[in-house]
């Protein structure tokens, strides 16, 4: 196996020695989608004899022994024809180093200094390994070198003077497996093999952070919804609209339909109008509704604060039939707060008249009616009331979540704690200005 | 949103992001729609700071100097030199702003690792220059109060370290911003002098080359380009344009913040120069101590002068004796993807903590140095910046015409007209400085 830094600027050789053409890119070609841990195969090596073009490309099959110092062709002339990419090629020299990849081991972004080729199999890192005895043309990507060593190797700095340096400088290798390519360029979708989705929220927000905006944004589009939706929630509100703005409305559209609504309308709140409302359109009316009524309330006021996603039961029903009703529904999948339960009028247009707590209800008989089990003395406050009466409201009487009601009573919303939270830590303006120190 | 931990495999970590969520944008009301001049003024923050801290002891020499050999004559060079800076400064914003990457990390994924150690290289060296200019612009504030060098550089030095690695600096940061606007002083004594306006308007407007065969006159030119386009300022503009996270919609407010910082430096170092021109050169009198640059001050402070300009120095050093060593740390470890940041020990993060104690270090030792000319030393650090220069411009321009990294943003042919010219001129000049130096060894 190889390094790609070890074989660029190589000349090729053929039998009859040393022809005036340098190795300057390596292709490999990407696995199908069905195959995708599977190491891109090395599809050959474009050479080049003046300054200019892209080179031509010798296939893989045709290379007799690739060495530092030895790069070896089996025929004598070589292809003419300028290199044009194919479907699911992948240049690593142009596209792959000096890039961004994600660690999946680590789940950090980093730097690819260096690119092993070798093999299929587990890189071996052996140094001074003997002669491979698997000919080029079955070689693959075995991975990306993103330590010290790759740096110093490309710079052509022996390692024994970084070591008299303190610097740490072993190989460190990831494995194609591990992999994820940042900016996947003209190859998009081709170019992503691992499952986004098994990580957690806040560690893909956290990636996000380590990359550009459009990248960013990028990534978040081939995140499933539902994730994609909970990594956005974990963004400062000002990385959120940064990054919609590289969206396309259908797929943002689809995004804030899985979000909190009164998250989602935080968000669509500090766009400009003509993009709330052309996200607003379109998104389904089930998801679009809750929103737009959201929208109308200013922030810093209960209305601005609460979201409609919360647990109400009718009057007439019992314990148990909550219990079934809660079972059968989508709303207790989605709802943010759960623990508690605000049992309204059905007939007097939902008209908020107790609130029953989980605990009360799991405890409770089955037959007993709800308009036993639930506190009539209901905490509330009206859409208009400032955000800080909220916040000490919650603080003062221990409250998960508080209701919002309407002139007539009426439940609108529920304001949950962490929302109130974000009243009382001192948040304030944030101030733009660079941050020199770091 | 109350997490439900059920939902995920893993229980969460604790989130590394570590910015209020949500609340701090003003409500529902959008921010672009708000008032139409609102955005222009909040983008407005940082140039004005980096502008008015922009004259560090390096550029007060440099001005100062020019004003008291030349006179008037080298107006003209400002104002080209103030375009060309604007220009660099725009193109950098403006990478930033379509890419949301730094200026290392562009010229790494374009040129590839040789080049980006390169320029990285190139960066080092002409920031620890002036690092050290910082330092012994410290130690010179310090004798205009009557403390030798030796006893007040090593507190000095040690209180710098002590309140980045504290993380305490962002407090007394604004008091040097605010000391160092003492320098505004010079745009006041220049009115109160009451120069001849008609003949600094035709030095400004009116290209004059007698003095181009003079002694010093191309040193100086080189040191003028190094001071006012310093190649620290493209990478600090380029880096706060991705910090903020300014998007392509939003770059037209942080231009316009680019030019206002730009022009408003500039105004105040032509000032300087008009200053000392008005009160220095008429007597044949040079600049090469800082009370030299001090005498220019007399009209307005009298005999506080000394004074008046040691404080502006010291606040103006300090602010920059900070900035320059970290910056530094910050681009080398970066560019290697070693661990950095003020909080780590020198175990967790030992490059970086070494990098910046080290150039603090440095710094120190040098500004202690007995018999060093500070002026002359200043200048010649200014000129080694404008050498390097260059290097940096071509990456620059490089990379702000790639069509496939800047899209619709890339350069326009006037644009490139313009800035290619200037850049072709600086060259010219550093050669010309080069070629003279050699041929006229005492130059």
């Amino acid at each position: 196996m190889v390094y790609l830094s070890e074989l660029l600027n190589q000349p090729v050789r053929t039998a009859q020695g040393a022809t005036r053409a340098r190795v300057v890119d390596a292709v490999v070609a990407l696995a199908g989608p069905d195959a995708a841990d599977t190491p891109p195969r090395l599809h050959g090596l474009l050479v080049r004899t003046g300054w200019r073009g892209p080179g031509v490309l010798v296939p893989a099959a045709r290379f007799t022994r690739l060495a530092p110092g030895a790069v070896t062709v089996d025929a004598a002339a070589l292809p003419r024809d300028p290199y044009q990419r194919g479907d699911r090629e992948l240049r690593l020299v142009k596209d792959l180093w000096d890039r961004q990849v994600i660690d999946m081991a680590s789940q950090q972004v980093r730097r690819v200094n260096d690119v092993l080729l070798g093999p299929p199999g587990p890189p071996d890192l052996v140094a001074d390994a003997p002669a491979v005895s698997t000919p080029p043309g079955e070689w693959v990507l075995q991975g990306a070198d993103i330590g010290v060593r790759g740096m110093l190797r490309r710079l052509g700095i022996p390692p024994r003077l970084a070591r008299r340096l303190g610097l740490r400088v072993a190989v460190h290798l990831v494995p194609w497996a591990q992999l994820e390519i940042v900016a996947t360029g003209v190859l998009g979708t081709d170019a992503r093999h691992l499952d986004l989705n098994r990580l957690h929220p806040v560690e893909i927000a956290h990636l996000t952070e380590q990359i550009s905006i459009r990248e960013a944004a990028d990534l978040l589009a081939a995140l499933a919804d539902t994730r994609a939706a909970d990594v956005l929630e974990e963004l400062p509100a000002d990385r959120q609209v940064d990054l919609l703005e590289f969206l396309p409305d259908t797929r943002a559209a689809d995004i804030l339909e899985e979000m909190d609504p009164d998250d989602a309308a935080d968000l669509l709140g500090d766009l400009p109008h003509t993009r709330t409302a052309a996200l607003l359109a379109q998104m389904a009316p089930a998801a679009g509704d809750p929103v737009r009524m959201l929208l109308h309330y200013p922030d810093h006021t209960a209305g601005g604060m609460m979201t409609t996603r919360f647990l109400r039961a009718a009057t007439a029903w019992s314990a148990g039939e909550l219990i079934r009703r809660l079972r059968e529904a989508p709303a207790l999948a989605r709802a943010t707060l759960v623990y508690y339960i605000y049992i309204v009028e059905q007939a007097d247009h939902d008209r908020l008249v107790g609130v029953l707590s989980l605990r009360e209800l799991l405890l409770a008989e089955p037959t007993t009616p709800l308009t036993a089990l639930m506190a009539p003395a209901v905490r509330m406050v009206t859409a208009e009331t400032a955000a800080a009466e909220v916040a000490r409201i919650m603080a003062e009487y221990n409250l998960l979540g508080l209701p919002v009601v309407d002139a007539a009573g009426a439940i609108l919303g529920v304001v949950t704690v962490d929302d109130a939270l974000d009243v009382l830590l001192p948040a304030g303006w944030q101030r733009r200005l660079p941050r020199v120190l770091g | 949103m109350l997490p439900d931990p059920a939902a995920y495999s893993a229980a969460p970590a604790p989130s590394p992001l570590n910015r209020p969520s949500g609340r701090g944008l003003p409500g529902r009301i959008t921010r672009l729609r708000r008032r139409r001049w609102w955005p222009y003024l909040a983008a407005l923050g940082p140039g004005i700071i980096a502008a008015a801290a922009g004259n560090d002891a390096g550029g007060i020499a440099t001005y100062a100097s020019t004003g008291a050999q030349f006179g008037y004559s080298m107006l003209w060079v400002m104002v080209v030199i103030t375009v060309l800076l604007i220009l660099v400064q725009e193109m950098c914003a403006r990478m930033g702003a379509v890419t949301g990457k730094g200026l290392a990390d562009l010229i790494r994924e374009q040129f590839g690792l040789r080049w980006a150690a390169f320029a990285t290289l190139v960066f080092f060296v002409a920031n620890t220059g002036v690092t050290i200019t910082e330092f012994v612009g410290l130690g010179a504030a310090a004798e205009l109060f009557g403390i030798p060098r030796w006893l007040a550089v090593p507190p000095l030095a040690v209180l710098v370290w002590w309140l980045v690695t504290q993380g305490s600096y962002a407090r007394v940061e604004k008091l040097f911003i605010a000391l160092s606007l003492v320098f505004l002083s010079y745009v006041v004594t220049v009115f109160i002098i009451q120069p001849n306006w008609g003949t600094i308007g035709h030095a400004l407007v009116i290209p004059d080359l007698t003095q181009l065969g003079a002694m010093g006159y191309l040193s100086t030119l080189v040191a003028l380009i190094g001071t006012t386009i310093t190649p620290y300022m493209q990478l600090y503009q380029q880096a706060s344009v991705v910090e903020k996270g300014v998007t392509p919609s939003r770059y037209p407010y942080e231009r316009f913040d680019v030019i206002i910082g730009g022009l408003f430096s500039n105004v105040v170092s032509i000032f300087i120069i008009i200053a000392t021109a008005a009160t220095l050169f008429v007597h044949h009198q040079q600049v090469q101590t800082a009370a030299d640059a001090a005498k220019a001050l007399e009209p307005i402070a009298g005999p506080s002068a000394q004074l008046l300009f040691g404080v502006g120095l010291f606040g103006a050093s300090m602010l920059a004796a900070a900035v320059l060593p970290l910056a530094t740390a910050y681009a080398v470890t970066e560019a290697i993807g070693l661990e950095r940041g003020v909080s780590f020990s020198f175990r967790q993060a030992p490059v970086f903590m070494g990098l910046f104690t080290a150039l603090v270090a440095l710094g120190a030792v040098v500004a202690m140095i007995p018999g060093i000319p500070i002026v002359a030393l200043l200048l010649f650090v200014q000129v080694v910046n404008g050498v390097l220069l260059p290097v940096e411009l071509i990456f620059i321009l490089l990379i702000a015409n790639n069509r496939e990294v800047m899209g619709r943003y890339a350069n326009t042919r006037l644009f490139n007209g313009v800035a290619g010219l200037g850049v072709a001129v600086i060259i010219l000049a550093v050669l010309g400085m080069l070629v003279s130096l050699v041929l006229v060894p005492s130059g």
